[in-house]
């Protein structure tokens, strides 16, 4: 299964260097967030977190279905990133999946925008 | 940009997903990877060997140019993953990029497999 990355600078950096508090990594999410499909997003966005991302953006644009394994990766994946202090937000989530979502409370535990360029404001402000 | 990530299970019998001994990473290359356009990938190549990875494919098939910047990416994260035992091979090189590689003898340094299941093959032994 494909897994779609985008490396968006929230702001052009002098050097060499990789300044992860001005680097976005935009993930997009796969159709289903089920059992089986869940843990391959679940494998990057820990190696993302561990190599040092800060900020990561979920595209969930293309997201369909979801069940209560892909709340738990969505939540794992969020925790990690808090003790680094990092966040993870979600953009452009259906409304049958918001649904989902506010049945578990996760808006109250990870951010949700509508639109992918909030999403991008928010960081670069954060 | 897209990046193209898949994740390939080297043995079937999964005993921990988010062990990454077991986990191999199919980065796709993008189209060009010159001075201007590299900086990108070596960031999310960067981010994801440090992050824990091991097993690293590039998949070249839409690769058309690569110059010196592309080339010393690749060296720079084989030098990473070898330091944590991993390994990073090369698939679906076409003739006029390994052209390229010749003269340097890069091909001695990084393997160069003809399709991603060769490769998982060969990580299989390692």
């Amino acid at each position: 299964m494909k897994n779609y990355l985008e490396l968006i600078p929230l702001s052009p950096t002098p050097g060499d260097a990789v300044n992860y508090n001005l680097l976005l990594f935009r993930l997009k999410v796969p159709a289903s967030l089920d059992l089986k499909s869940s843990t391959e997003s679940l494998v990057i966005m820990k190696a993302l977190i561990a190599g040092g991302a800060k900020k990561i953006l979920m595209d969930m644009t293309g997201l369909e279905t979801v069940d209560s394994a892909g709340i738990g990766t969505l939540i794992s994946a969020a925790k990690s990133m808090k003790t680094a202090k990092g966040e993870v937000v979600f953009s452009g989530v259906s409304q049958s999946i918001k649904n989902v979502f506010r049945m578990v409370n996760l808006q109250g535990f990870i951010k949700i925008f509508n639109l992918e360029a909030e999403a991008v404001n928010y960081f670069r402000y954060l | 940009m897209n990046f193209e990530l898949d994740i390939v299970q080297i043995s079937k019998v999964i005993k921990d997903p988010l062990d990454n001994g077991n986990n191999v990473f199919v980065v796709k290359a993008v189209n060009i990877l010159d001075m201007g356009e590299s900086e990108k990938m070596w960031t999310l190549l960067k981010t994801l060997a440090e992050g824990g990875c091991r097993y690293m494919i590039i998949d070249m098939e839409g690769l058309e140019f690569i110059d010196s910047a592309g080339i010393g990416i690749l060296i720079n994260v084989a030098k990473i993953l070898r330091g944590v035992k991993g390994d990073i091979v090369m698939t679906n090189v076409s003739s006029r990029i390994e052209n390229i590689f010749n003269p340097i003898k890069l091909n001695r340094f990084i393997k160069i497999f003809s399709s991603i299941d060769e490769s998982i093959k060969h990580f299989k032994m390692c």
